[in-house]
């Protein structure tokens, strides 16, 4: 054999035996790719465990849930209820005020039906818990590592959960503080869902998905010594609590206020943190942010506080 | 009087070769990319946002220019031709070069994007393994290069350099060692 036809074939043997490795995973998903599977979803099945629901986060997913759909039924316990859009949120109070501890939304079929994500709330953090389908050409995700965050605030919370089925079906468990939402959206930062995963052993890919827009009508303001002031939020029932040692909160009639009476409570929350970070806490409920985050929270309530001209 | 040692027809071919390969089909796919009308069809794919893959086919139209000329000397030197080595292993370090630059040294951000219900999603790919792996696989072209030279160097010699030639078949055909060390002096 010539030395040229020799090393062409160990070469040839080489970069074939790398290329098959490399592509393999994508050829296999490519035999079996079929019409409309090339794009990405963001569903979930629409069953909710009501012990971390408020009867209006109910009634604002089953309204996700049915859309515009009709014939569509609510199932919980034992009981079963017609459902639209236009009388979900009675239904939710119903729901509520029954035993239940869990729900499902099926259509006129008995399907159980699937929404972009399930929020639950109560009254210090919303969880959001979702299913992001990648198209059928990536498959074969490990190692996967979602962070729900707030574009270029720097604030970050990862997922409470994150799970891979099906090669490419990333489940995310998200719960993020009111405080930390209101701080960020009031800065004008547009919140996303940012997924990172390992692929094929030699690529790591990551996603970024914006899930909620800045709100406009959303406004920062300082009020009396200590206190920051975000209007605009969602109405709800009254809630006070505390932030760390330091800061105290209120949620009222679409109105989050921060007081603190040892400074501004940006400052006032960094000195109440600890290595594990800080408490958020109302009544039974309490929910931890890390102190990376909570270093995050005072960074967009100081810029807040700079442009809205306090405590300066 | 002897052949010339270089061709530039063959130059000329192997640089229309590489600028076919690394700038014009590139060129190609990214114009049918950006306006999938060209060939006919009717829509872009709905919801897939290849921005980043354009972005990489331009880059490789750009650095195809340069491929265009270290090809041009690969197919300048002829088989046989000791230069020819060197000429092809600055093909083999610009094509890995070209490799570093259209993957933007292994961070491709907002490659490439999908449409999600009413959301958009961007897809990031941070290349790491592949780097050296590829490395690995241009160096085992080295091997081939070297082995087209001795398989060739007779013959080129022969046509070529037929003063080298006498001198090669001056000593009898089993004195393999100082014949070698001749070749390698050439």
């Amino acid at each position: 054999m010539k030395a040229e036809t020799a090393a062409r074939t160990l070469y040839s043997v080489v970069a074939i035996a790398v290329a098959v490795l490399m592509l393999a995973p994508v050829l296999s998903t490519l035999l079996n790719v079929s019409e409309g599977s090339w794009n990405a979803e963001l569903s979930i099945e629409s069953r909710y465990d009501l012990a971390g629901m408020d009867a209006d986060s109910l009634g604002e997913n089953i309204t996700e849930a049915v859309g515009d759909k009709i014939g569509c039924r609510v199932i919980y316990g034992e009981y079963s209820d017609r459902v639209n859009s236009s009388n979900a949120y009675e239904i939710a109070r119903n729901i509520k005020d029954s035993s239940a501890i869990s729900a499902k939304v099926v259509d006129l079929d008995g399907n159980i039906l699937k929404q972009q994500s399930i929020k639950y709330r109560n009254g210090i953090c919303e969880r959001t818990v979702t299913d992001i389908h990648l198209p059928d050409l990536i498959s074969g995700l490990s190692s996967v590592k979602i962070t729900m965050g707030f574009e270029g605030s720097g604030l970050e919370v990862p997922a409470t959960s994150s799970t891979v089925s099906d090669g490419n079906v990333i489940h995310g468990d998200f719960t993020i503080p009111y405080a930390v939402k209101y701080a960020a959206l009031a800065l004008g930062c547009d919140q996303y869902i940012h997924v990172s995963v390992n692929y094929a052993s030699s690529f790591k890919m990551n996603f970024n998905n914006v899930l909620d827009t800045a709100h406009p009508d959303y406004s920062f303001s300082v009020s009396g010594k200590y206190s920051d002031v975000i209007s605009g939020i969602p109405k709800g029932d009254s809630v006070s609590g505390k932030i760390g040692d330091n800061v105290s909160f209120t949620s009222e009639n679409g109105v989050y206020t921060m007081t603190s009476a040892a400074g501004a409570p940006s400052g006032a929350l960094l000195k109440g943190l600890t290595p594990d970070g800080i408490s958020i806490a109302s009544g039974g409920l309490s929910v931890w942010i890390s102190e990376e985050t909570a270093r995050g929270l005072s960074d967009v309530l100081k810029e807040l506080e700079i442009r809205s001209g306090g405590f300066l | 009087m002897s052949k010339s040692k270089h061709s530039i027809p063959k130059g000329i071919l192997f640089a229309a070769a590489a600028l076919t390969l690394y700038s014009l089909i590139p060129y190609a796919l990214e114009i049918i990319l950006k306006d999938p009308s060209v060939i006919g069809a009717e829509s872009q794919l709905s919801g897939i946002d290849f921005t980043g893959i354009c972005g990489m086919l331009e880059r490789s139209f750009y650095f195809g220019f340069v491929m265009c000329v270290l090809y041009f000397f690969a197919g300048f030197y002829r088989k046989g031709d000791k230069t020819r080595i060197y000429a092809q292993t600055a093909v083999m370090i610009g094509s890995y070069v070209w490799f570093l630059y259209i993957i933007n040294f292994g961070n491709l951000e907002n490659f490439a994007g999908f449409d999600i219900g009413d959301a958009h999603v961007t897809m990031d790919i941070f290349i790491t393994g592949l780097l050296g792996i590829m490395i690995l696989v241009n160096l085992l072209k080295i091997p081939v290069y070297y082995g087209q030279y001795v398989d060739n160097r007779e013959e080129f010699m022969e046509t070529y350099d037929p003063d080298a030639y006498v001198l090669y078949n001056a000593d009898s055909p089993d004195d393999s060692v100082r014949k070698t060390r001749r070749r390698r002096n050439r």
